[in-house]
């Protein structure tokens, strides 16, 4: 159902990508079983099957296993992106919601940096592996890591500034700045080429240098830079030092210097109307070069569309212009000074998919942004963790998609879903979906129901996750399949304590009567262990209750604490406890308290047991006369030679009763 | 102060052990073992911490993260078949790892080629009907070495003995979880809440002891015993509490303390200062117990001793001062504990101590080292 929401919505005009499995058997049609997760076991099947009409397959076929949306997670390098930050988000959802905006968005900024901070980590190990790869495909696929990751950080850092890290008042500037500065420093591999060299001022590099450093407002390094040029004289008032003073005077706007915003207006226009004196007065006329500087410094737009190669896009060229023409711009207001710079770089039909990642941001239009980033960047982590962090921040409106439920719950069930696929990270997948209100639990329970328990250990904790979350009805259902696991071994006493741990009565039963019946088979218990030290644990069924008592008596015995071991015995009898078919071994196991040399039965007791006898002929008359040959149960039907020994033994125990009841009678007497 | 250093090493860890010190060694160990467990391939790794966290270097380089080389590197990793379920050093170069498929292999670590190696397997210790079932356990006074698993088996092995040079099938009708060796005597603990000793120089295979939790079966994930008075034994449990077992008491536990929210996977001692102790849980949590405060005054003690109603317990009572684990919670011994990983939510299956450093492996794919513990 989901899987059909998101072609429509996300991949409309996309053609569906085919995957081809070389297998000639598959042209018969195809049949497809879910694994976990985003996993297919594919095979070939006729469709519809027919009784009777084989597929003429002649070698043995084949099951494909097919996945998708997991190739990233098993890159080592990702894995620890994804553990990282699981911990971030989990403080994140944590952390609390009901303070006040103001109070709240200082903490958001710093859950934003984590992120970005493990990005970056991130970025540079993928760096680091690209570059010391051992062939050329894993330099590749390293190479394509690092381009997506790069996208990655560029987009969040930029959504930061514009949804979380909002200022008062909206100046952007200041942030902008920075992103273009941390993101693009072609300026500094222009400036070092430059000055490396024997002359500097005259390097090819050495005035893109100057101009990008100025584009990006880094003026100190910008007359850092032209303090090498040679032509300078240092005595003499000239224009360079009219450039240098021009560089040095203009006015940035930061927030935390206390000065309004109309202040530095103010001061700013004093500033660019001087540029624009010395610029119109010709100042500069003689040095080309300065004379470009004087121009950015005046805002002359054509200026910025002739440095178009320097900025090179048309984000970085935006920033450039806004600082020389409008450094007070509100962050709504960027989208409408877009369209030039874009034009600038032959309009929007030549827009990348990351370009329009980052106009849908600057165009406020969150929706486009994610959507755009999971077709491009095919990776679900960033757009979970990111439409995360923006509906924290309250930028994300919750309004419900036409599939399921709003759209972070959607990505973080898909980014869930990616992880519960892999081998390894079910628990960090689990966590992921308990903040899903809606379908978390849903899936979860599907997920953990289905993986694959190799270890007790692995059992355990897949029990305790259940348990968590108060899912009683998967933790009953992995016991059952340990438990049948551990019985299916011939672990009889590992499988009861299963049975006592998911409090599963039926299986206790189940397993209490396979006790009882090796023990009629091999004349002896296993699993002592367990069964001496059950405790309360036994009245979970009646059997079991039994069975604890059952071998209460033997140890009763063993121990020669007979009149005990034969009261015991009897009230297993009388209170009918027992199962019918068990009386037999019970009175069997009476005979030799019988037969002891001490009076152990009263009389009263000897009435019960021979009670019991009757029963036991009675209904031996009965089932073999109701069911006789037609039972088709194989236990109750006996052969010739055992009803024999059933006979011999009821004989056998009716005549040792009869002995015990008249030495009862003569002890009685005589006490009185 | 005590600095916690993270590295994540994109594969759960299930045990982490310390390098015992090297023949000539004066330092403290900086090498330690971790085994993972749930992957599609798993690893034996061996790693490397470097000595002092050198703040000043790292810091140079822009945007570079600073003080990176404080974090363990690694030296070199194996291939292990199964989940690495227990691991231990038999001496300064030889690994001993047990495995869920029931096998225990041999790893040596070659110091020139900084490699490891399969030194010896033992295929299928462990199994069911031929099956190979989880190892769960690990202990060894060399020459013997004692191993148990989900089968309930005991296996002693030696090295250069193909064969296990003693078996005990059934020595447990549940699964044993975590074994610890005291001269000749087995001590194992299982599934259902109880703790046996076996005497290994006697013929039967029936438990010379058998002790157990009073009232619930609760699974007793692993066990610990102190280091100097080996009488005392720490297990802990699904319950994630901490019990304390006198050996030469009946039956059930001295103290039991409540600790963890969830289950303790793994308790220790500290090897040279036994008041300390250490446990980790599934609930993320890693706790250093320390009862070094002042004990009880043995005076204190005297007085009911001498008026209990019970004469057979007082010789008990009184022996039981000898150590202050046993005195845990009666009230008369004060217990400090502390959380040395307050941020963590990942279950922390394995720890080990070694001087003032601690190093835990958890389910988020990370090593925590822990530096400069507080041990009086």
């Amino acid at each position: 159902m989901a899987a059909n929401g998101m072609e429509e919505d996300f991949d409309d005009g996309e053609q569906p990508e085919i995957t081809t499995i070389p297998d000639p058997h598959l042209r018969l049609g195809i049949s497809a079983r879910w694994g976990t997760g985003n996993q297919l076991a594919v095979h070939a099947a006729l469709h519809p099957p027919q009784e009777g009409v084989t597929s003429g397959i002649q070698e043995s076929p084949l099951v494909h296993e097919v996945r998708w949306g997991t190739q990233e997670v098993n890159n080592p390098i990702i894995r620890k992106l994804i553990n990282e930050t699981h911990g971030t988000f989990v403080s994140l959802q944590h952390h609390q919601p009901d303070t006040t905006t103001t109070n709240r968005k200082p903490q958001l900024v710093k859950f934003s940096r984590n992120y970005r901070s493990v990005i970056r980590a991130c970025l540079m190990q993928l760096k680091q592996a690209e570059e010391s790869a051992r062939d050329d495909a894993t330099a590749e696929e390293y190479g394509m890591q690092v381009e997506i990751y790069r996208m990655v950080e560029l987009i969040w850092s930029l959504c930061e500034i514009l949804f979380v890290e909002t200022l008062p008042g909206g100046v952007v500037l200041a942030q902008l700045l920075d992103w273009v500065k941390w993101h693009f420093n072609e300026a500094d591999g222009y400036a070092n080429e430059a000055t490396t060299s024997d002359t500097p001022h005259l390097h090819d590099s050495y005035w893109s240098a100057v101009y990008l450093y100025v584009l990006q407002g880094r003026n100190d390094e910008a007359r850092k830079l032209l303090s090498l040029d040679p032509n300078r004289n240092m005595d003499v008032y000239d224009e360079y030092a009219s450039i240098d003073e021009l560089l040095r005077k203009m006015p940035f706007f930061t927030l935390y210097t206390g000065q309004s915003l109309a202040e530095f207006d103010m001061k700013w226009r004093h500033w660019q109307d001087e540029c624009r004196r010395r610029y119109s007065e010709g100042e500069f006329n003689t040095n080309k070069n300065l004379e470009t500087i004087c121009r950015i410094l005046c805002g002359d737009e054509d200026v910025f569309l002739d440095l178009k190669d320097l900025t090179e896009t048309w984000y970085q060229m935006l920033v450039s212009k806004l600082l020389y023409c409008n450094p007070t711009v509100k962050a709504f207001d960027l989208q409408y000074h877009v369209k030039a710079c874009i034009d600038a770089y032959d309009g929007h039909a030549t827009l990348q998919p990351l370009d329009n990642i980052l106009l849908a941001a600057i165009e406020f239009d969150l929706h486009q942004v994610i959507k755009e980033s999971s077709s491009l960047l095919g990776n679900w982590w960033f757009v979970a963790h990111l439409a995360d962090l923006l509906f924290q921040c309250g930028q994300l409106e919750s309004h419900s998609l036409n599939y399921g439920s709003n759209l972070r719950e959607f990505l973080l069930l898909d980014y869930a879903s990616s992880l519960m696929s892999h081998p390894s990270l079910w628990q960090v997948g689990a966590s992921y979906l308990d903040y899903c209100p809606e379908f978390g639990r849903y899936y979860l329970e599907f997920y953990l129901e289905r993986l694959p328990l190799q270890t007790e250990r692995k059992a355990l904790k897949v029990l305790r996750e259940c348990e968590k979350r108060d899912m009683k009805d998967i933790s009953h259902s992995i016991c059952k399949v340990m438990g049948v696991r551990a019985l299916r071994n011939e672990r009889l006493g590992s499988a009861l304590s299963w049975a006592l741990r998911s409090k599963d009565a039926s299986f206790a039963t189940f397993l209490a009567d396979r006790f009882l019946s090796e023990y009629s088979s091999k004349g002896g218990f296993s699993s002592l262990d367990l069964l001496d030290n059950l405790g309360t644990a036994m009245v979970l069924s009646d059997r079991l209750t039994f069975l604890g008592k059952y071998r209460e008596f033997h140890r009763l015995h063993e121990e020669r604490e007979f009149k005990s071991a034969a009261n015991l015995l009897l009230q297993l009898l009388t209170n009918r406890m027992a199962p019918k078919k068990f009386w037999l071994t019970l009175l069997t196991d009476a005979l030799p308290l019988l037969e002891s040399e001490e009076v152990i039965f009263s009389t009263q007791q000897t009435y019960e047991l021979m009670n019991c006898l009757e029963d036991i002929s009675l209904s031996f008359r009965s089932s073999a006369y109701l069911h006789g040959d037609t039972a088709d149960d194989a236990q109750l039907k006996l052969t010739k030679g055992q009803q024999e020994v059933e006979k011999q033994k009821l004989d056998l125990i009716r005549l040792a009763l009869a002995r015990n009841l008249a030495r009862a009678i003569l002890s009685e007497g005589s006490l009185e | 102060m005590a600095e916690c250093i993270a590295e994540f090493v994109s594969e759960k860890v299930n045990k982490i052990r310390w390098r015992p010190q090297g023949p000539q060694a004066l330092q403290q160990s900086d090498v330690f073992v971790s085994g993972s467990w749930d992957n599609e391939e798993n690893r034996v790794r061996l790693w490397h911490l470097p000595n002092t966290p050198a703040k000043t270097e790292g810091a140079s380089a822009k945007g570079q993260l600073p003080a990176r080389s404080a974090e363990p590197r690694l030296v070199c990793e194996v291939p292990h078949r199964g989940d690495v379920k227990d691991l231990k050093f038999l001496d300064y170069d030889k690994i001993l790892a047990a495995s869920s498929a029931g096998n225990v292999t041999l790893y040596k670590h070659h110091h020139n080629s900084q490699t490891l190696s399969v030194g010896q397997t033992w295929e299928s210790l462990h199994h069911h009907n031929g099956h190979g079932c989880p190892c769960t356990g690990l202990a060894a006074t060399l020459p013997d070495i004692v191993t148990v698993g989900e089968d309930g088996r005991i296996n002693v092995v030696r090295l250069d003995h193909r064969a296990p040079i003693r078996t005990i099938d059934n020595a447990d009708s549940c699964t044993l979880n975590a074994v610890s060796l005291k001269a000749f005597e087995v001590i194992t603990v299982n599934s259902t809440g109880q703790l046996k000793v076996f005497d290994l120089r006697r013929p039967s295979s029936e438990p010379t002891r058998i002790f157990l939790l009073s009232g619930d079966r609760i699974p007793l994930h692993c066990l610990d015993k102190h280091p100097g008075q080996p009488h005392i034994v720490a297990t802990g449990g699904q319950d994630g509490s901490l019990y304390m077992w006198d050996l030469r008491q009946e039956r059930h536990p001295v103290s039991v303390m409540d600790a963890h929210a969830w289950d303790m996977w793994e308790v220790l001692f500290h090897p040279t200062h036994p008041d300390h102790l250490f446990s980790c849980s599934q609930d993320g949590s890693l706790w250093h117990w320390d009862v070094s405060m002042a004990t009880a005054t043995p005076l204190a003690m005297a007085t009911p001793t001498a008026s209990t109603p019970f004469p057979s317990r007082a010789p008990a009572a009184s022996q039981a001062q000898s150590s202050p684990w046993l005195l845990a919670n009666t009230g008369k011994q004060k217990v400090e504990v502390s959380s040395l990983l307050p941020d963590n939510i990942m279950s922390v299956n394995s720890l080990d101590i070694v001087g003032r450093n601690v190093v835990c492996g958890t389910d988020a794919e990370a090593i925590y080292v822990i530096r400069n513990i507080n041990i009086r």
